[in-house]
């Protein structure tokens, strides 16, 4: 070795830096890529040590605060109140045992199970510095609805109450419906209860925690094929369910409802052509709310020349609104008349509002293939997991339970179930539906492809027949260069405002109006 | 002296990159799910075992066939054959399976199901058989915009390659960066748990 003394002293230094920074790329190397680091999703605002309050003594609790709002520590609660926390075998989970009551929750994740019931959170739960934070709702959901109690936070002193609130007595109606393969038993509240659900073989019992229940005076009627029997008492709701029926519950606010659908884990088959309902001849269509798709930093699809589905969709809707109004003396409500962001809960709620007969939701289609072609309606599927079990169902059961005037039992029923009336509209929804690929099919003498149904959210809050209507294939190179004609669209539109004049003359009057010009 | 210290730090060096060497011997890992995409169209596609965490996957392995289902050009999910690597366990299943979905080469006329920066987060499997999925963009995204149709088969062809593949899974919840979205591309209600959808299978 003949290198003067500075620089061999150089080259041992960055032979040194070399080998760690090798050795460090080989540890990188051995990390998950899949694996996140919950921690490191989470950007704390505000953190430190608070304390813990549960009958006048304090236990010290590690806090923080991001921009969603505040989390605690979860193992002294769980210390204090009782319970078992363990983290799950795969280390992606933690289990937190109350009674007999499992709730998994994963860091990082808004998504909280409570045995078969998947409930989500505002705000994820997060491991800061090798300790659980939880959000003061997932206490709630845990230790509030298996205890009775709730959590108070004093963010002048940083200190977390354990209280237990005063008993409420709590009136309770209760709805049920059976429609399109699915029992909807709705239970409706003055003010959210504390309570569990808690399930066993073909029984569902609403156990109330710290407040007491008042029963309807009459007894709920229960004639439904899914549900056998639903008994109230103060302290719980008790659902029996046929045989090999499971259901599904979540909540409702505003008023508070807790809501259990009750479906058959085996489909029915045979498909029925739909009807519209027994009492249409009392209706009428006056007010028609037209939803341009999509909107804001939400495009929808772009076709191949750069077209914006969102843009072309607001083009129609504005066409299609004055024509309605001009044709049909309908009066029409755009969801949006500008490129703005509308979550689509507000698209139907705005329908609602309204109190719109129709609501038609505009959009232009895109598929995986260069050549796709036509248009398509859809109506909603609640339960899609076999269309021709649903069809036959909706059918027979929307007849059934047609005809509701107003003062009956079920007519302050489908109030009750405003957040579900989508599904008091199927066959209706389904005949507008028809109507409208009908006209499309034979005046624009595009592909059909056919009346379909999906559980599109837009559809689901609204009270009125509704539809979603594909008119075209924007990612198809031709398709959009037709769609981008004024010309065309103005055609579109004129087919759109037939089958509407179409529905309303059948849903006015009964008597079925045949397809072509009114 | 000095030279005394280069030769310490050499030596030390050395030592570090002889126990880093050692270790990842040790705990060698299966390679990437990204080298199957490789595979040669028309060929049975092989999937790389799911990248699950190292518990899991240091378990006993398994190799089982798969029906991986594919949007298609006709707007239907078709399903492919794909040999598997999982660990045992319907968890593993599942991850296999969505992460041979994201790996595996679609044979003509099916196509990817998401771009290639979308890959498979967590995976759970909750006892009343609803698997949460947690789809993740790198970098972190929102959700690739389409129509309804490719909505429909992105999302389906999730829920239907772990529902046809896994018995033990009865629904699915996705997760989109963790987060419960009501919709991925505006249509599709992602709020609820999803269920197979036989109409958008290919017959």
């Amino acid at each position: 070795m003949l290198l003067s003394r500075p620089v061999n002293r150089r080259l041992s230094f960055r032979l040194f830096a070399g080998l760690l920074l090798l050795v460090s790329a080989a540890l990188r190397a051995q990390e998950d890529p899949t694996e996140a680091d919950p921690a490191a999703a989470v950007v704390l605002t505000g953190s430190g040590t608070g304390s813990l309050e549960v009958s006048g003594a304090a236990t010290p609790l590690a806090f923080g605060t991001t921009a969603s709002g505040l989390l605690v520590e979860l193992e002294p609660i769980v210390q204090r109140l009782g319970g078992r926390l363990d983290v799950g075998p795969l280390r992606q989970s933690y289990s937190l045992a109350i009674g007999e009551t499992q709730l998994v929750l994963v860091p990082g994740s808004p998504a909280l199970t409570s045995g078969t019931e998947i409930q989500a959170l505002a705000q994820a739960p997060f491991i800061v510095d090798g300790r659980l934070l939880v959000p003061l709702e997932l206490l709630e959901r845990s230790y509030g609805a298996q205890l009775g109690v709730s959590f108070t936070w004093d963010d002048a002193r940083s200190v977390l109450a354990v209280v237990r609130p005063p008993q409420r007595e709590l009136p309770v109606e209760v709805g049920l419906v059976h429609l399109q393969g699915v029992t909807t038993v709705v239970l409706q509240f003055p003010d959210a209860p504390r309570y569990r659900v808690v399930r066993s073989a073909g029984v569902y019992e609403v156990v109330l925690v710290g407040d007491r229940v008042v029963p309807p005076p009459p007894g709920p009627r229960v004639d439904d094929p899914w549900v056998r029997s639903i008994e109230i008492t103060p302290e719980r709701i008790r659902l029996e369910l046929a045989a090999d029926c499971a259901a599904e519950s979540y909540t409702l606010k505003s008023p508070f409802r807790l809501v259990f659908d009750v479906f058959k884990e085996t489909p029915a088959t045979a498909p029925t052509a739909p009807v519209l309902p027994r009492d249409s001849a009392r209706r009428t269509i006056r007010t028609v709310v037209i939803d341009p798709g999509h909107g804001g930093k939400e495009t929808g699809a772009i076709g191949p020349a750069g077209s914006a589905e969102k843009e072309l969709t607001l083009l129609i809707a504005k066409t299609l609104s004055a024509r309605l109004e001009q044709a049909l003396a309908l009066r029409t409500v755009l969801t949006r008349s500008d490129d703005v962001d509308l979550a689509l809960d507000d698209r139907s709620a705005l329908a609602n509002q309204n109190k719109a007969d129709l609501f038609l939701s505009i959009h232009l289609n895109s598929s995986v293939g260069r050549s796709a072609v036509g248009a398509e309606t859809y109506f909603l599927s609640l339960q899609a997991s076999d269309q021709r079990a649903a069809d036959a169902a909706a059918v027979e059961n929307y007849v059934g339970a047609a005809a509701a005037p107003a003062g009956s039992d079920d007519f302050e029923l489908q109030l009750l179930l405003w957040d579900l009336a989508q599904s008091q509209h199927l066959a209706a929804s389904q005949r507008l539906a028809t109507m409208i690929q009908e006209e499309l099919n034979r005046d624009l003498d595009l592909r059909d492809r056919g009346v379909k149904q999906a559980p599109f959210r837009v559809l689901m809050g609204a009270a009125m027949p509704a539809v979603l209507v594909e008119l075209g294939f924007i990612s198809t190179k031709d398709e959009e260069q037709r769609l981008r004609s004024p010309e065309y669209r103005a055609q579109l539109v004129e087919t759109l405002v037939r089958a509407i004049g179409r529905f309303k003359l059948e849903y006015e009057t009964g008597s079925v109006a045949p397809a072509g010009p009114p | 002296m000095k030279r005394g210290w280069a030769a310490w730090a050499v030596g030390l060096a050395c030592l570090v990159l002889l126990a880093a060497g050692l270790w990842m011997f040790a705990s060698r890992r299966p390679a990437p799910p990204a080298a199957s995409a490789e595979a040669a169209p028309g060929a049975a596609p092989s999937a790389t075992p799911a990248p699950l965490p190292s518990t899991e996957a240091r378990a006993v392995e398994e190799t089982w066939t798969a029906r991986l289902y594919f949007p298609a050009a006709n707007d239907l999910l078709m399903p492919q054959e794909a040999a598997v690597v999982s660990a045992v366990g319907a968890r593993a299943r599942a991850a296999g399976v969505v992460a041979a979905l994201f790996a595996v080469a679609p044979v003509a006329p099916r196509v990817a199901v998401f771009p290639p920066e979308v890959k498979l987060g967590k995976l759970l499997l909750l006892e009343d058989g609803t698997v949460i999925v947690d789809l993740r963009s790198e970098p972190p995204a929102e959700p690739p915009p389409s129509g309804s149709t490719v909505e429909q088969l992105r999302i389906y062809a999730v829920v239907h390659t772990i529902l046809r593949n896994v018995d033990e899974a009865k629904r699915v919840v996705l997760l989109w960066n963790g987060v419960q979205r009501p919709t991925l591309a505006g249509h599709v209600d992602t709020g609820r748990p999803l269920r197979l959808r036989a109409d958008l299978e290919a017959s």
